[in-house]
């Protein structure tokens, strides 16, 4: 009885690694179809890094239906959370350079991944192929509360002992923190690791921080107990266009301070692409990029500014031409990558003044 | 107030908005009987779809999902021994044994009845705390937080079953292994070994699958042929109905329950586990037969489930009030308000108060629903209690190496369920508590987070605020209660001889 | 004088704690360390006081593990079945690495059904109805796709 199993454990085993070799022989050879074909002819696995229901992953499965239905064929979206995006980067990275694994992300995540965080990371971000970015919807900028004594700069350089929040330690909203303790140079400790917007905004409610930065869109939603006294970087936000941007409150003579002051225009504002894996054919890129931005895009769009900027759908965020540049902007942001040892040297030296 | 009330009541029985919920009703069942999933996956994809409906259809749908995924995740837990999700290892301990002895209808049908209790309870209790639960939030700074979970570990020492020493090894083993991952306040990466797995930490799926579901189904090849002895297995409707009655019987403990389960689902941050927990530990401490749980005490069923259903109209309160997701699903669900136009916090309450009662009583109208539609279907899920363990053990299997995929794509995924099936039977077979392992791992890395946060920002006598400080007075004399009890008990017997 | 399995567990948490600790000590700030070395440090000393407590009752006789009928079963019989169940379980998450979770799932079922002298109609239906569920739950319902095994990524 034993040795029949046996047998028929083996048989079935050899069956299905015939049959497996036979679809793959008898699968067409991709390196010929056009495009549009080769993508009717397979699926498009897009991977989202980000936690389930989180924006990232929300984003993504607005649009994935919509690009099913224009590519013809199917798409599923794999969740690959873990490591903050590593896990999903990685994953894209070493995957087969064919244009079925996409992923989206945030330009700055990419950058501080691999800055702060050496090792799990195997990929060069700059070397990813992008298809097409999300233009800047949302800008950072500093929150305190409604009634917080700390309504302008020159109050906030005069306080002593001040607290102020981040999230995880270097994450977006932390180092924006840190930026602006060393670019003000306020006598402030910033406490990491609070758990996203909301935890920021709980907190400063409830007088434990003073003060951080979160995203422009986080604002509506906690009007009643914070408002923004600036934004970082040197242009407005078009959710508060009342509110004054850092350069225009202060002038910064070092070119360290700068540098993170430009970080504010770039890598400082959640800046989205959707990417896939290096070594793509170009015709391949070129595709999906007239899919998205012509007919993905247009479709999702007002979803997709409902998803990006928190519900305010008032202001009209997106033109449609910066989808394409979108991309090329994301690039830019990531040219970032290559100052990253300087980078790292500013960031070190400000977690190292301004930890709690 | 009482007009925002009408309507909203009015419009749950719009026929799109019952529809709506009574789909997202079955969908949470479904999932919910599925080992380990819970409701955060379902929503995720879910939520494409239902973003360009009305708010009150699409909200109702998600609500009714998310309300009833821990009340089918019941049957699962105590038919099989895995837990249905991760707020259902309470359950766990008094459930499985209960089906082991035959009284598996019993067990369910006093889960089903506390779900649809603590579910409708804590509606009726948000719509009256309206009102006040912006202060009730503002009041829980990070000292408070620390008291609530420090209380929270302190239910190590309550739960534990047998030797009270190996019970604290356990939970301290828990904590520890909580430290996995990446520190949130530093930055650190603790005991990851260069591993983007462990990078996020362990997960509680892995822990919990292998601790208790692999243990389980180790235990079954060992010891049974079904996974409740046939020869005391009862299915008939009366063991249901039975179960059902002991609720009523346990009213005042189960009111207990259901306002512990929806206080820490209001509070924020505070983890689902800590309310189910805390209930099962406040019903042994005040039972008559404290030492029966943990061998299949009914209660034990109860006063979990009834926290379990609970918490999620607190959590839902905190989130629409306030912007503040009181609980991982709820922000997906703050996801789900802004694609559909309706922001959550004050505004909420100023422009769409009928809305908030709509979503109140479609909880409480998924939990009737969910319990109804369960009761009916178990005497057919009942049979899975006859399995013989040489179908049983393939297939539980293919279940839980699935259900530990859907955390992360990984094999170590598989590979730690693995090694936590054996760590949890030998936990087992040596007498060490899980569930003082799976409490110390939930509130381990909490304790650590808000611990550090409230010394940084309030100094080292953090704890000296006047909610802090009542807490830490309920929690001392909850633990020296037992020991008032005893010697009440001699006194009363010296007493007793003297006269 | 043999020394029963449970004092091997304890000496294992006393080892695995031990080893904790003082990985613990490399990392590099204060607050990385401290709960693990205050919880690390309770636990060994919990585990010297269990410790004299378990080889104290080494003499003493066992409760046997029984089955669902009453019966006792022998430990040799016990220590037989947990292997089994660990190899079944590790060959078969292998498996599920190397060729894919839905091939290894019905290699699995089937051929532990069969070796347990479950019929082999009964097996491949238990199979089927196994891999449609999962694959309705999970991939239609979840959307989440199958683990793809090492070999058939290769093809």
């Amino acid at each position: 009885m034993k040795t029949r199993v046996l047998f028929m454990l083996a048989l079935s085993i050899c069956l299905v690694t015939i049959l497996t070799l036979f679809a793959w022989g008898c699968a067409p050879k991709s390196t010929t179809l056009a495009p549009a074909d080769f993508y009717k002819s397979k699926t498009v696995d897009w991977t989202s890094a980000g936690a389930p229901g989180g924006n990232v992953d929300q984003v993504t499965r607005i649009m994935q239906p919509v690009l099913a239905k224009q590519l013809g064929t199917t798409v599923t979206v794999t969740s690959r959370q873990g490591g903050g995006g590593l896990e999903g980067h990685n994953h894209v990275w070493f995957a087969e350079a064919d244009g079925t694994h996409l992923n989206l992300w945030d330009s700055f995540a990419l950058v501080t991944e691999l800055a702060f965080e050496p090792g799990s990371a195997k990929y060069a971000p700059a070397k990813f192929s992008y298809i097409i970015g999300f233009p800047q919807t949302d800008r950072f900028m500093f929150f305190v509360a409604k009634d917080s004594p700390y309504t302008t700069i020159e109050k906030l350089k005069s306080g002593k002992n001040l607290k102020m929040g981040g999230t995880s330690p270097t994450g977006g909203y932390s180092m924006a923190t840190y930026s602006v303790a060393s670019l003000l140079g306020l006598d402030a400790k910033v406490l990491v690791g609070l758990k996203g917007a909301a935890d920021i905004a709980l907190r400063i409610a409830q007088g434990e921080i003073a003060g951080a930065v979160m995203a422009a869109s986080q604002g509506p939603i906690y009007a009643d107990k914070l408002k923004p006294i600036f934004g970082l970087g040197s242009k407005r936000s078009p959710l508060y266009p009342d509110v004054p941007a850092l350069s225009e409150l202060a002038k910064f003579q070092d070119p360290v301070q700068n540098l993170a002051l430009k970080l504010g225009d770039t890598a400082f504002s959640p800046l989205r692409a959707v990417f896939t894996g290096p070594g793509v054919p170009q015709e391949r890129i070129d595709y999906l990029r007239e899919i998205f931005s012509k007919k993905v895009i247009p479709e999702v769009r007002t979803d997709l500014q409902k998803a990006f900027s928190g519900g305010q759908t008032t202001v009209d965020l997106m033109k449609l031409e910066d989808f394409i540049s979108g991309a090329n902007v994301t690039r830019d942001t990531l040219a970032y990558w290559n100052e990253r040892e300087q980078l790292k040297k500013i960031f070190d030296k400000m977690i190292a003044d301004y930890r709690m | 107030m009482i007009d925002a009330f009408l309507q909203g009541t009015a419009a749950v029985f719009q026929p799109t908005v019952l529809t709506a919920m009574l789909a997202g009703t079955v969908i949470g069942l479904v999932v919910g009987i599925i080992p380990a999933v819970g409701s955060l996956e379902a929503m995720a994809i879910l939520i494409p779809f239902v973003f360009r409906l009305p708010p009150e259809v699409g909200l109702g749908f998600l609500v009714a999902l998310a309300s009833v995924v821990f009340t089918s995740g019941s049957i699962t837990t105590i038919l099989v021994g895995i837990p249905g999700t991760a707020t259902n290892v309470a359950t766990l301990i008094d459930g499985f044994p209960m089906n082991q002895k035959g009284e598996g209808a019993r067990a369910i049908g006093a889960a089903l009845t506390a779900s649809m209790f603590g579910g409708v309870v804590a509606v009726a209790m948000a719509m009256i705390m309206i009102p006040v639960v912006v202060p009730l939030v503002m009041a829980f700074r990070t000292p408070e937080m620390v008291v609530v979970i420090l209380m929270g570990l302190m239910f190590i020492a309550v739960v534990t079953e047998g030797s009270r020493i190996k019970g604290i090894i356990s939970g301290l083993l828990g904590i520890i292994l909580a430290m996995v991952g990446t520190n949130a306040l530093t930055g650190t990466l603790r005991f990851t070994y260069g591993t983007v797995f462990l990078r996020e930490g362990i997960g509680l799926i892995p822990l919990v699958l292998g601790a208790w579901g692999v243990a389980s189904l180790l235990d079954l090849t060992v010891t049974g042929q079904t996974s409740a002895s046939s020869t005391l297995l009862k299915t008939k409707l009366s063991g249901v109905m039975q179960g059902a009655k002991d609720v009523l019987l346990h009213k005042w403990m189960a009111l207990r329950s259901a306002v512990i389960g929806y206080i820490i689902g209001v509070i924020p941050g505070v983890g689902a586990p800590l309310a189910t927990f805390m209930a099962y530990g406040q019903a042994k401490q005040i039972s008559k037969n404290p030492e029966q749980f943990g061998h299949g005490c009914v209660e034990g069923v109860i006063a979990p489930e009834t926290a379990n259903n609970a918490k999620e109209a607190g959590a839902l309160l905190t989130t629409m009030v306030f912007g503040i997701p009181g609980s991982a699903d709820m922000a997906i669900m703050m996801g789900a308000f802004f694609l559909l136009g309706v922001i959550p916090g004050p505004q909420m309450v100023k422009e769409h108060l009928p809305l908030a009662f709509t979503l109140l009583i479609g909880i409480a109208f998924a939990n009737i629903v969910g319990g109804v539609l369960c009761f009916l279907s178990v005497n057919p899920l009942m049979k899975v209690a006859r399995i013989s363990v040489r179908i049983l053990f393939p297939l539980v299997s293919v279940v839980i190496i699935a259900a530990a995929f859907t955390q992360q794509m990984s094999i170590y995924s598989a590979v730690a369920v693995f090694t936590f099936g054996i760590l949890g039977f030998l936990m087992k077979m040596f007498g060490y508590s899980r569930t003082a392992l799976t409490l110390g791992f939930v509130l381990g890395g909490l304790f650590e987070h808000y611990l550090y946060q409230a010394l940084k920002l309030h100094g080292p006598l953090f704890f000296l605020t006047p909610i802090s400080l009542i807490m830490i007075a309920i929690m001392v004399f909850l633990l020296i209660q037992p020991y008032i009890n005893s010697l009440k008990g001699a006194l009363g017997r010296l007493h007793t001889r003297g006269g | 004088m043999k020394i029963r399995a449970s004092v091997y567990f304890l000496i294992f948490i006393i080892l695995f704690t031990a080893y904790v600790m003082a990985t613990s000590l490399t990392f590099r700030y204060t607050e990385d360390k401290q709960l693990i070395i205050f919880a690390g440090s309770l636990i060994l000393i919990l585990v010297l006081v269990e410790l004299p407590r378990e080889l104290r009752t080494q003499g003493r006789t066992q409760k046997g593990v029984v089955d669902q009928a009453g019966q006792a079963i022998d430990p040799g019989m016990v220590r037989r079945r947990i292997i089994s169940g660990l190899a079944w379980l590790a060959a078969y998450i292998a498996g599920v690495y190397l060729l894919g979770f839905n091939v290894a799932s019905i290699i699995f079922i089937i051929s532990y059904s069969m070796l347990h002298k479950v019929g082999w109609f009964k097996a491949i239906s238990i199979a089927t109805i196994t891999i449609a569920s999962t694959y309705v739950l999970f991939e239609l319902g979840l959307k989440i796709a199958p683990y793809r095994g090492v070999l058939l990524s290769w093809l």
